[in-house]
This record gives structure tokens, sequence and C-alpha cells, in this order.
């Protein structure tokens, strides 16, 4: 059975930065079960080509920042369906399971990203293990210096709250066993994962209710696989759901969305196929449920102009939208909707809107023939360049009422802010 | 394209572009661990806005508050020098007795904090020992949820927020200011909220703009946030907040004319006292930074962030007119403190009780609360705390904001009596 476009459409929003009018042509004569197979395909998470300047110790801090950045949202801008999913997912995993370049090298955020890349549509079990001991997190949540005798709690704490069961779903004595557990996983002098024994608490610990010489890694399968399964598929499954779809989803679409998961082996591309499968999805609830946050926006603003990174730079306008990669506020990461909207992140998206109108007006033909079109037609064209293919009453109005204006007076204006005030309208804004 | 468009795009674009290399750059730089610390410089620019809004009423004081994200170590802040415990548990990390800059018997502030002890001598700081929260809470969230709603709970309004609520007259987005990029829920009230002003704002849109067609694109961005979009209530809210940067582009525009002082909390202070000089109405302002989690080399990261503070708080109040020197008072405050016993990476774990500062010519300073025993712990090995960190803010509320701090708080806590409101009035 063809899927509607409008469908279609709002999944590529959602699973990736938006679909092209050929991607959503291409896609809506199909099921969306086929959709959702392409959608999500595991064999494109493979990793990015590095950027040589990440491992170049010797080049500028802020030049090998750029280089990162610009190397993930040029692909984030450039994915094909499949690899969007790929990108959006890692971006998902980095506010996840946090680190920060704050406290990190260049080339160990590097790294941990491109873990998320590989990893991130497997198995939840196989990914919480890998990012244990994948050296960004050691060294962000101190578990390198995490020893016998006088644990560090950092890692236990937060792998247990934020990453893998969520708060209230352990004690404080869990903290401590976890810690313990923990000890001795660490990083060797060329900053490698390595497991000394000797700095490992190999005594009896109680976490869980659960008596015996607890290691770190059996910590996680606990939580995973045992007794906390539960907890832990519907924490995941939640926050998955709210990143995608909308927050606070009601238990029975979680309970819906989890008994793949479980019955997957906790296989993430099994759970967000169950997502894109349910029709609270495309429901009411999930339309303008979700704010784009600044990455997302600014990936779309690229796409829409069709400008790279090179000439948007979308570095020099990120971090007044609130939103850095590479660099979460904090070990919970980044938060979502309403803390993306304040008059403060609007005058940031005016000035990256109107930067980008002069760039897109001298080095592209985006919106070109608009100037033969109707105000109503010119109008919904410059909205739909920005994905907006339903646009509010209110939008629409006020776009037309300035157009018709412009056009009595300076016309040379139009198209450059024809860009920059679809780029700002309410409707661009969301996902 | 004509003469005209050609000259106007390149004095739109270029010089924007080349600024924004270096800001961005630069900015970057300042928030990351390689230059944190720098110290600043002081500034010598002060606002002189030729028009206010709507100026604060003689008696009106008006509130900063500075949150330490992470969990402070209030030990090593305000340090217990008298206390052979503390040595005793902090082998690597203590601040030696010798070090600390004596504020009593026994008790002395971290050294990077000299411009607080010359304020602490002048008799405006009081510290205030041993405050936290009765029911702690070890997660950073739920910590930093319970200190801004200050209602015991982890709900949907801050309590400068309802604060905010019980203003009289009607909503005015600058009656409190939070320096960010979001509005945190401390300053969140039932129906106001704080407007969030950046570090910096670019050309923005104004509807008063020298060129009729940038006003045009002012006068739609306004209209798109007119009412209610249709597109649910994020979509209003984005639309809302589009029609308020246009609406306040002209009268924060000059608040930024000069380079704000450099430093991740002296930049935001600069500008929160810029905003105080430009007598906007403000009567809340917010700034946050960190981090303070500090679970390993908690001397040098923490020394840094000392530094900072001092150098902070010192811009703020250079900054200041002298006209508002006597009218602000700055509180500190953060989720937690830390684990008395320090660990083995010379840093400290999640803690409960620390140390907070009130600081302006309106505080009695001194001494307040107590230190808790450094012995007698809680079963996690922690601080028990001696205050309620809801009767600080009740003392603020009450002495300070002449608000209702049983209204606001939803029960009544003692008042610490740190307040000097006489001090507000004279200036």
């Amino acid at each position: 059975m063809p899927t509607p476009p409008l469908a279609v459409a709002h999944l590529l929003r959602r699973a990736g930065f938006g679909g092209s009018p050929a991607e959503i042509a291409a896609l809506a004569p199909l099921d969306i079960k086929v959709i959702v197979d392409k959608v999500v395909n595991s064999s494109f998470a493979v990793p990015l080509a590095d950027p040589p300047l990440v491992a170049d110790k010797d080049a500028d801090y802020w030049d090998r920042y750029v280089a990162m950045s610009s190397a993930w949202l040029e692909r984030m801008r450039t994915a094909p369906v499949g690899p969007a999913l790929v990108e959006k997912l890692t971006l998902f995993w980095h506010g996840h399971f946090c680190s920060s370049l704050e406290k990190v090298g260049h080339q160990a955020i590097w790294n941990q990203n491109q873990l998320f890349r590989v990893m991130g549509l497997g198995s939840f079990r196989d990914l919480a293990q890998a990012v244990a001991v994948d050296p960004a997190m050691l060294r962000y949540l101190d578990n390198d210096r995490n020893t016998k005798g006088s644990p560090n709690e950092n890692w236990a704490r937060e792998s247990m709250e934020l990453f893998t069961l969520g708060v209230n779903q352990y004690s404080q004595d869990d903290v401590v066993a976890g810690a313990k557990a923990w000890s001795g996983h660490g990083l060797d002098k060329d900053g490698r994962y390595v497991f000394t024994a000797n700095r490992h608490d190999f005594g009896a610990k109680t976490l869980f209710g659960i008596t015996k010489a607890w290691n770190g890694p059996e910590v996680l399968d606990e939580i995973t696989l045992g007794d906390k399964k539960q907890t832990s598929a519907r924490f995941i499954a939640t926050k998955l759901w709210s990143f995608f779809a909308y927050p606070n989803p009601e238990p029975a679409v979680i309970d819906a969305v989890v008994a793949p998961y479980l019955a997957s082996n906790l296989s993430i591309a099994a759970l967000l196929k169950a997502i894109f499968l349910r029709p609270e999805f495309y429901g009411p609830k999930a339309k303008g449920a979700l704010v784009r946050s600044p990455i997302e926006y600014v990936v779309a603003a690229m796409k829409g102009t069709g400008l790279g990174c090179g000439i948007a730079h979308p570095e020099w306008w990120l971090e007044g939208m609130g939103q850095q990669p590479f660099y979460p506020p904090n070990v919970s990461g980044w938060r979502q909707n309403g803390y993306w909207i304040s008059a403060s992140t609007q005058w940031a998206k005016t000035s990256c809107a109107g930067f980008l109108r002069w760039k897109a007006n001298e080095g592209t033909s985006v919106l070109a023939g608009t100037q033969a079109l109707a105000a109503p037609a010119a109008v919904r064209r410059a909205l739909a360049q920005f994905g907006v293919d339903t646009p509010s009453a209110s939008t629409v109005k006020a776009m037309e009422a300035w157009l018709r204006q412009e056009r009595t007076t300076t016309k040379w204006a139009e198209r450059p802010n024809l860009i920059m005030l679809a780029l700002l309208s309410p409707d661009a804004q969301l996902a | 394209m004509d003469t005209e468009t050609a000259d106007v795009l390149a004095a739109l674009s270029t010089p924007a572009a080349t600024d924004r290399r270096s800001v961005s750059r630069r900015r970057f730089l300042q928030a990351t661990a390689m230059t944190a610390g720098a110290t600043a410089l002081l500034p010598t620019w002060l606002a002189d806005l030729a028009e206010a809004a709507t100026p604060i009423g003689p008696g009106d004081g008006v509130l900063v508050t500075v949150q330490m994200g992470g969990g402070n170590d209030g030990l090593n802040t305000v340090v217990p020098t008298g206390d052979s415990a503390y040595y005793a548990k902090r082998p690597n990390i203590a601040v030696k007795a010798t070090d600390a800059l004596a504020i009593g018997t026994g008790v002395g502030l971290h050294p990077k904090l000299t411009y607080l002890k010359s304020r602490f001598d002048a008799g405006q700081l009081a510290v205030l020992q041993g405050v936290g929260d009765i029911t702690p809470d070890l997660s950073h969230f739920t910590a930093t949820a319970r200190w801004m709603t200050g209602d015991g709970t982890e709900g949907k309004t801050g309590w400068l927020g309802r604060y905010l609520d019980g203003l009289p007259g009607g909503n005015d987005p600058f009656h409190a200011v939070t320096v960010g990029t979001s509005v945190p829920l401390l300053m969140n009230g039932a129906t106001r909220k704080a407007t969030a002003l950046p570090q910096q704002v670019d050309d923005g849109l104004s509807t008063s703009a020298k060129d009729d067609w940038v006003r045009r694109s002012a006068e739609c961005l306004r209209a798109m946030g007119g009412g209610t979009t249709g597109l649910g209530a994020w979509g209003d809210a984005i639309a809302a907040a589009g029609r308020a940067s246009v609406d306040l582009t002209d009268k924060v525009r000059p608040l930024y004319k000069a380079k704000l002082t450099q430093g991740r909390l002296a930049s935001q202070l600069d500008l929160a006292a810029r905003i105080v000089n430009a007598d906007l109405g403000v009567r809340a302002l917010h700034v946050s930074f960190g981090s303070f989690d500090h679970h390993a080399n908690l001397p040098g990261e923490h020394g840094q962030r000392m530094a900072e503070l001092d150098a902070g708080l010192q811009t703020f109040f250079a900054t200041l007119a002298p006209r508002f020197s006597t009218r602000v008072t700055v509180l500190t405050f953060s989720e937690f403190g830390r684990r008395v016993q320090a660990n083995q990476s010379n840093g400290t774990d999640h803690g409960t009780a620390s140390s907070l500062f009130a600081l302006g010519a309106g505080v009695k300073g001194g001494l307040y609360g107590a230190m808790p025993s450094l012995t007698n712990l809680d079963r996690s090995g922690n601080l028990v705390p001696a205050v309620d960190f809801r009767s600080v803010y009740a003392t603020v509320l009450d002495s300070w904001l002449r608000a209702d701090s049983k209204q606001v708080l939803g029960a009544t806590y003692e008042n610490l009596g740190f307040v000097n409101r006489p001090g507000l009035t004279s200036g």
C-alpha cells in the first residue's frame, strides 16, 4: 500500500534531517514497512573518513574542532535515506552518552562519535559495554581515576542514572558498590583502555541486593539483561521515543515498542523500526511536538540553501543557539523543546538566517524563480524549500503581506529576505 | 544587481563573517579548559542608555543569582582551617591553613577569593555555612531541580519565577533576565518567565532600522508571532520569542556597544551589571558557570573556578554604576557540596551541605549558619546540613526583595538576618 507523501516527509524529517522532494516522491509509492526498512538500515552504520586535522596535534585547537564539527554536519547535510538516520542517531547518542571536548581530547571525542555511528543501531548492551571502556568516557567521567581503596563514583552513578536506568532506580549503596566494581578500568599512558588488576577491587560487593565479586561489565549486563532489563528497556525506549516522536509517551506506546526490542536481544534498529511503524508516530500528537535542535536547524538551513559548512559556517551560529557539537553542557546532555526557545536563541537564528540569505543569494539559484510567481505561490515555494509542507495560516499571511509590500518598493531585496523569513518562520523551526 | 544592492550586500555580509570568525574562536577558547581561569580585565565601561524602560522604584532591590553548576566543594571554598578532621580526610587536596584567607577563628576563604575577602573585611559579604537540602539527593539533576523550585518538589516553576508571578503591574520582559540561551527552571513562573539575553547580539531585526526593507522584514517576523499559529504550543512559543527578539532589539543593543570583559563568568556578570545600569526595571538576574563536578584533580580545577568567581564578582561591582552600587545583592548557589573524604583521584564525590555567599552593600557581613561536624556524618559520609537552603531564599525574599516568602516557598523558613536593607535606599 502506498504511503501518503506527508507521512514520508514527516518520517524523513524525524528519522533524518529532512527529505528532498525527489526522495519523498521515490518512497511514497512503497508500503510503510518497506520505507522504514530503507530508513533504518544497519549496513550504513560505517565510520566517516577521519578529518586529517583531528589527529594533527600541532594544528590549532579551534581549527581541529571546526574540522570535526564540519565533517559531521556536512555528512548530516548530504546523507541520503539510510545514512541520514545513522547520523541522527549518532546525534542522539552523543546527547545521551555524553562526553565533552572540554575535558577530552579531539581524537578521543571523535573516536567516540565514530563508535556511536558504527554501534548505535546494534545491541544496546553491546553499545553500553563499548561506551564503558571508551577512552573519552573513561576520561570524561573519571573512571580512569577509579581505583581500589577509594573509588570514584562519577561513572558508576551517571551510568545508572542517565545512561541505562533513570533516576530513583538505584540507591546510593548501589553507586558505592558500582564504583568498586568499575575500579581498575582505566587508561594506559597512551590513552587506550586497560584493565589493571592491582587497581581493581576484587572483593565482594552488594549491588541491587546481590552480593558477589562484581566486576564492572557484569554490572551493565545485570542492568541490561538481568532483573533490571524491563526498567532499562523502558528507559531507553522512552528516551528514543521522546527524541524522535514526542515527549512523555503513553505507557501503552512504550509497551508496544519495548516488546520487539526485548525480543531482538536489545536491538536499537528493531526498537526504532517499531517506533517508526506506530500510528502515534504519525498522529496529531506528534505534529509540532518537537522543536528542531540548533544542529538540526542549521543542517536544515544548509540543506534548503544548498550551502555547505565551508560557506555557512555552522560553528559561528551554534553556540548562540545553545548547542555546540562535541560540547554538551553537562553529562545529562541537551534537553529539548522549551530549552531551545528564547529571545536569545532567536537573535542567534536571525544572525544565521541573515548571513545565509546573502550567501544563498550570491552563490546559489535557490528560489531564483520566485520573483515570477504570485505572492501566495512564492511564499509557499519558499517555505517548502525548508521542508515546511503545511505552513500555518499566520505565517503565510505575514509573509504574503510582506512580499506584496516588498514588491512595490525595493524589488532586489525580495529573494534574500524571502529566504531569511522562511528560515525564521516558526514552521521551519519545528521538527 | 545595482550598485546600491552590491553595497548593501557587502556591508552586511563581509564584516559579519570576519567578526564572527574571531568571536566564535575567542569565545570557544575561553570556554575550554585550555584558557579557563584567565584573569579578567577590569572594565571601564559604564552603560549610558539614554532611554530607560520602566526604572525600578527607589525602594526596590535587585537580586543576582550565580549558579555554580556541578556541585561546588564547600569545604574547599570556605575552609575549616581549625578542624583537624578536614586535614585528616583530605590529605592531598586540603587548602592549607596558612594559604586560606582567614575570616574568623578556624575558618578561611579559598586563597583565590581575594576580592571576596576584601568585601568580607568591609562587612559586605555574608558567608552562609552548612547550607543544604534537608532531604539531600546526590543526583545533579534532581538536586538542581530542588534548589531551583525551592518548594520541595522537582516541579515546573522556580522560586524566582513565582516571585515574578507576584510582582505588581503587567508582565515586563525585563523584570527578570538570564544570561545565556535558555531560561532556567529557577526563573520560570506559572504566568511569567525571565528573558534570556545572549552574550552577543549582531544586527538583529529592528522595526526602527534605517533601511525600509530591514524594517519590513522585522515587521514580518513580528507578525508571525502576533497570535496563535495553529502549530501547537511550541510553534506559538517560537513565534512569540521571534516577536520578542524584534521588540527587544533596540532596547538591548546599546548594552553590547562596548566589548564584554573576557572570562566565562566575568563576561556574563559584566553584561548583568550593564543591564542593571540601564535601569530597565530588572529585579532578578541569573548567570551560571561551571563545572564544579570535581571528582578528580580538585585543587587545580577548583582553584581556577574560584579565581573565575572572584574575578567575575569584582567585574560586576566595578561595572555597576555608583547609583546602583547599594541596590544589588549577589547570591551564589550550587546543587550540593561534596564528600568530606577525598577520593583516590584527588577529587571529591557528590555530597550535601555547602557554603553560599551573599554579597553587596545591602548585606550584613559575617558568618551565618554553622559549619557541620566533619566527623558526625550521614550514612553516605556526607555533612548533615545546619541550614535549610530555603531559609536563604526566605531571607532574600522577605528582607531584600520585599516579597512574601511563605507564598513563594509554600512554607515559613527562618530568616537568617544577613540582609541590611537600609543600605538600599541610601544609594
